[in-house]
């Protein structure tokens, strides 16, 4: 009973952040979803305290929301709680560690709001006068770093690819134009055409894999195969919650959460003629991700994440 | 010592001076090492004759100095790259003299596991600029020895193989490397040294090499076995800053699948990206074109790059004073010399 | 200078002095036969004379016991000053003969002659006067005189069959021997080293050279002294060569004139490449090829002479004038759309197109590129010098900064092989390698008449052992633009067939 009621607040919880917070990346919302559940609760085991935590997620999944982007930060978070000092767990009184972990849990969120402007900040120098840069449907970091480079004073040349089928480069299309950069909405098939124009191509990422390689909105596979061939360089820009623990090993590979909607999933029995959502892009096609860890190498987020879960 | 007021000030100015008046000097350019040491002996007398109060003071003053170094001759990486590693250096040392010796300085960096790590040590904290001074001397001192050192461990990293036709480039401008060969040869008996100049009939390679100049460098890739190249600066990315010629170099090397080595100490690993060196000049490049052409041509540009960006995947591996680490690998050691709050300034 | 004085030593003992060398006399004179330089053989007994001389003079008191007689030793002193004199003149004489090898370009034979001719008769003066009359007995006297005698003969047969064997003459360091001659040309004083090798060659070149027919020989002389910018330069000079080679030639039996005139070019051809061992500039033989066809033809057919110049200024628009005009229109539309031309060393072809967008002012900003500063490259510079644009130039090693988006390269080739790939001045391999991988597409420009049947080239393949080219494989070609059309480097083999220039022809 409780962990329904548990489950609905969390969703009831995640939808009003991401609709209030329209720049909120899915993931920070859904941390602050897992904080919230935290303050709240009155669990006075580990134990319970992780079904908890377990009940939340799966709440969260079940929205239409990014499941790939949920994931990776739940993990994140929850990772986090198993690294709480030996001393501190064997304490009797739950109360002290669930303040503990409360404590950790802000600071944690806090960091994870500066990532964006990290990555503005690390991605700057790359950016000079009349570059022309191609991006990939709607992504709110990609958004936040152009922002930035504009505010420093750099003329960018931006061409933002539609993005069916959901035009959704149709909405990144206009939020460039209101800051005042210049940019040209494209057609999807038009990718091929511009790419020996180009400078760069950058793109964001709803999960960054453990093989280096991302998980993003279906299409740009195509884009970095494309930019490869011309020797165009492919920049990812993605916070570290973005970090999943999954090892695709080709297209076929990718789970299914993260291909389809969950409604769509929910939906139907066949998925066979389902149009995927996403699709997923081997490291060899990226240059480099901008992440708030610093600036890396595909073959470093590999290391990144051994560092974490081992 | 703290009494030392305008004496002092003066001095250092004056030293100051020196030190960029001789990096700027437009004389062909010291070698890299010998510029870090020039560079670590010009910090050894701002840490001696500067005043500070506590570790920002430090810092602060560092900072002005290295820009008004970077300002002055921004094409020396190397110089940035010596006063962020004494940055770091002073930051450990501010750490020390408060927590004790003992205690381990734990890694500055994030990483996914220590994202939500409280921070142990508050803004405040600090040392004074007495205690300090002593013991960051004698730090500072010792990355003298570790540069001299670093020669020696590069020279020493066994990469070369029997029956190896190596070619090279820019020999004559870098002491590593001509060491580097020379301690080869007298261990290894190689088929052949090919020394790459960039001028048509000069041959001023060692007596152990063969001169080739650079356009026959492709027709004479189908023998090579290995490439070895020196290195100005290593980015992050793994991708390096050489001298101009090596990008064709290296495009030749690749099409025949040959291997390309970089020789990089660890003072040229830079923890940031530049465009600023990428475009340097050199202003010694002699006579591109007849006089007589001065008045027709209006807008002439004589190009004489003095690097080449090589990007990483052109690369196979750098020789560094760690061992042999694979370009995309090479950010990992930033961690060993650089502190992240250095990094995010802007310079 | 020693080698040559020992291999007299041999002959000029037999005819002055020893009574145990006269039967060897006649011997001696036929070893200096294969030697080349007749000019070298008075030199050595000129030299031993003083030497022997003093000797015999010493000799002589010794070997008759007497006591020198006051007339004698005056006598003797005498002959010592006047082989003294003798030497000297030699001297001169070998100066001369420098002077004379270094006119010989001018056809002149007779200097050359003459220059033995005078050296053997300074020679006979020197015997002459040479042994003490009183001592020598005349039996030594006349056995002299007849050695030299037949010395000379000897040498004469010598220059003449010299002139007809050329080719076993010149197995012996051929190369050293063009050097030094082009070092002969290309430095007036030249260091004493050179003067004895520059005798030895001049005797050699004299008869290459002298196969050579004289409309060739100018020729001839601007390779050897690498006068010659490039395979354009050199097919063009060959085609005005052969156009004075036609008038000139003469021959009564009209039906017999191609066949001889192609005798005689053939044989000028194995002069000029030492049968092959300086192979011609592939595109040259197909120019050749065709000229020789052409001429087969004269005398049969009611085909004259003024029919075979015709075809020749014909050919010559064709393959030079329109052939570059017909490239330059083809490209005029890509050029005016790039935003920089990027080019490297020397080509006509590529010079015309870039003077023509020059004037259609359709030329944006132009980089130029040289193996080293100052090279051939500039002379695109100097050409367009007034009212040009933007300018780069650099040398190789500025390769990897040069290329901006909607960047072209235009590079000049010195043939297309059948397999597609290109010879072209080397370090061209390397800048098409840096501007693939910056995207930026590289055209040759290449007239027809460069086309050639075959399928590989040797890695160093040497334009008349002169220059050094690399070997451009068909896929760092974006096109080769010719005077038909723009093709894929594929399709070399068409163009071959299309314009009969392939073997089959």
């Amino acid at each position: 009973m409780e962990l329904e009621a548990l489950k609905s607040n969390a969703i009831s919880n995640l939808n009003s952040l991401m609709k209030n917070e329209p720049n909120i990346s899915t993931g920070l919302a859904a941390i602050k979803t897992l904080l919230k559940t935290l303050e709240i609760s009155k669990a006075t085991t580990a134990i319970e305290l992780d079904a908890e935590l377990d009940a939340v997620v799966s709440a969260m999944e079940s929205t239409d929301h990014s499941s790939t982007s949920i994931r990776s930060a739940s993990n994140l978070f929850r990772k986090f709680i198993s690294l709480a000092p030996a001393d501190l767990i064997d304490q009797p009184d739950f109360v002290n560690i669930l303040n503990f972990y409360n404590n950790r849990g802000r600071i944690f969120i806090e960091r994870v709001a500066r990532s964006r402007d990290l990555i503005g900040k690390f991605s700057r120098p790359f950016f000079a006068h009349s570059t022309r840069l191609l991006t990939h449907s709607y992504s709110k970091v990609v958004l936040s770093v152009l922002r930035k480079a504009q505010e420093s004073g750099v003329d960018l040349e931006v061409f933002v690819t539609e993005s069916q089928p959901n035009a959704s480069g149709k909405k990144m299309h206009e939020e460039l134009t209101k800051m005042g950069i210049n940019s040209t909405l494209v057609l999807d098939s038009a990718v091929g055409y511009l790419m020996e124009r180009m400078d760069a191509v950058i793109v964001g990422a709803e999960g960054v894999m453990e093989t280096g390689g991302i998980i993003n909105k279906i299409g740009t596979l195509s884009i970095a195969i494309c930019a490869k061939m011309m020797n165009k360089p492919v920049y990812v820009m993605a916070e570290s919650i973005k970090f999943v623990k999954e090892y695709p090993l080709n297209q076929s590979d990718i789970p299914e959460e993260f291909k389809y909607r969950t409604s769509v999933r929910a939906g139907r029995k066949d998925l066979s003629s389902e149009h995927p959502e996403v699709d997923y892009t081997p490291p060899s096609f990226i240059t480099l991700l901008f992440t708030d860890l610093g600036i890396l190498t595909p073959a470093a987020v590999g290391e990144e994440l051994i560092k974490l879960y081992t | 010592m703290a009494q030392v007021d305008a004496p002092a000030a003066h001095d250092i100015n004056e030293i100051r001076t020196t030190f960029v008046h001789n990096l700027a000097k437009g004389h062909t350019r010291e070698n890299s090492l010998k510029i870090a040491q020039a560079t670590v002996n010009y910090i050894r007398r701002i840490i001696a004759l500067e005043k500070y109060e506590n570790i920002e003071d430090l810092l602060n003053v560092l900072r002005t100095h290295l820009r008004y170094s970077i300002s002055l001759a921004p094409t020396e990486l190397v110089v940035r790259n010596i006063f962020l590693i004494a940055m770091k250096l002073a930051r450990e040392e501010n750490m020390r003299v408060l927590v004790g010796v003992d205690k381990e300085v734990g890694n500055p960096y994030d990483s996914l596991n220590t994202l939500w790590k409280a921070e142990e040590n508050s803004a405040n904290a600090s040392a004074t600029g007495k205690k300090m001074r002593k013991g960051l001397a004698a730090t500072i001192k010792e990355i003298l020895v570790e540069l001299d050192s670093s020669r020696e461990l590069i020279v020493s990293r066994a990469v070369l193989q029997l029956n190896d036709t190596v070619l090279t480039y820019g020999v004559s401008s870098s002491p590593t490397l001509r060491f580097f060969l020379e301690s080869a040869r007298r261990t290894i008996k190689m088929r052949q040294i090919l020394s790459v100049s960039s001028q048509l009939d000069d041959h001023s390679g060692p007596d152990f090499t063969s001169s080739i100049s650079l356009r026959d460098v492709a027709a004479a890739m189908t023998d090579v076995t290995k490439v070895l190249l020196p290195v100005s600066v290593v980015f992050p990315d793994g991708s390096a800053l050489m001298p101009a010629g090596s990008l064709s170099i290296a495009h030749a090397a690749a099409r025949h699948a040959v291997p390309v080595y970089g020789l990089a100490a660890f003072y040229k690993i830079a923890p940031y990206y530049s465009a600023d060196a990428a475009s340097a000049v050199n202003a010694q490049a002699g006579i591109g074109l007849p006089v007589k052409l001065a008045d027709s041509l209006r807008h002439r540009v004589i190009l004489s790059p003095v690097f080449d960006v090589v990007p990483a995947h052109l690369l196979s591996l750098y020789i560094s004073n760690s061992g042999a680490v694979l370009p995309s690998h090479m950010y990992r050691l930033i961690a060993d010399y650089y502190h992240p709050e250095d990094l995010t300034e802007e310079l | 200078m020693g080698k040559n004085k020992g291999k007299s030593q041999g002959g000029s003992p037999s005819a002055n002095t020893g009574n145990q060398q006269s039967p060897k006399s006649s011997e001696k004179p036929k070893q200096s036969e294969p030697v080349a330089a007749p000019a070298a053989v008075p030199d050595a007994p000129a030299a031993a004379n003083v030497e022997q001389i003093t000797e015999q003079v010493n000799n002589l008191h010794l070997q008759n016991g007497e006591e020198a007689n006051r007339d004698d030793v005056m006598a003797a002193r005498k002959a010592k000053a006047a082989a003294k004199a003798e030497k000297a003149a030699k001297a001169a004489a070998k100066k001369e003969a420098d002077a004379a090898a270094a006119a010989a370009k001018a056809g002149g034979e007779a200097s050359t002659a003459a220059e033995p001719k005078q050296n053997n008769e300074e020679n006979k003066d020197a015997e002459r006067g040479g042994p003490p009359q009183s001592e020598m007995s005349k039996e030594e006297i006349l056995a002299a005189r007849k050695a030299k005698a037949v010395q000379q003969r000897a040498e004469k047969a010598a220059k003449a069959e010299g002139k007809h064997k050329q080719d076993q003459t010149q197995q012996l360091g051929q190369k050293e021997d063009l050097q030094s001659k082009s070092n002969l040309k290309q430095a007036s004083s030249s260091p004493n080293g050179n003067e004895k090798g520059v005798r030895f060659v001049a005797h050699d070149q004299k008869e290459t050279r002298d196969s050579i027919h004289n409309a060739f020989k100018p020729l001839f002389d601007r390779c050897e002294s690498g006068d010659c910018e490039g395979p354009d330069e050199l097919c063009l000079h060959f085609m005005e060569c052969a156009r004075q080679f036609i008038s000139q030639f003469t021959w009564d039996n009209e039906e017999q004139l191609g066949t001889m005139m192609d005798d005689s070019l053939s044989m000028t051809l194995k002069a000029i490449t030492q049968t092959d061992r300086y192979p011609l500039p592939y595109a040259m033989g197909n120019v050749v090829r065709q000229l020789r066809k052409e001429i087969m033809q004269v005398g049969r057919n009611a085909m004259t002479k003024r029919h075979l110049l015709e075809w020749l200024d014909d050919s010559e628009q064709q393959y030079f004038s329109l052939a570059n005009s017909a490239i330059s229109q083809h490209l005029q539309g890509k050029i005016a759309a790039a935003t920089k031309i990027i080019t490297y060393d020397w080509c006509p072809v590529v010079n015309h197109v870039l003077i023509d967008s020059k004037t259609k002012g359709s030329l944006k900003k132009l980089t130029v590129l040289d193996a080293a500063k100052n090279g051939p490259g500039v002379r695109h510079l100097t050409s367009l010098a007034d009212h040009m644009g933007y300018v780069e130039y650099g040398d190789l090693t500025a390769v990897g900064s040069i290329f901006e988006r909607g960047s072209l390269v235009l590079l000049g080739c010195s043939a297309v092989l059948s397999s597609g790939r290109v010879c072209l001045p080397k370090g061209a391999f390397q800048l098409s390698l840096v501007a693939r991988a910056a995207n930026v597409p590289v055209l040759i420009l290449a007239p027809t008449y460069k086309f050639v049947d075959r399928a590989q080239a040797a890695s160093r393949f040497a334009l008349l052992g002169k220059t050094p080219l690399d070997i451009l494989p068909p896929d760092l070609i974006t096109a080769i633009v010719t005077d038909i059309r723009l093709l894929p480097p594929s399709s070399a083999p068409a163009v071959l067939k299309a314009k009969a220039l392939d073997d089959a022809n």
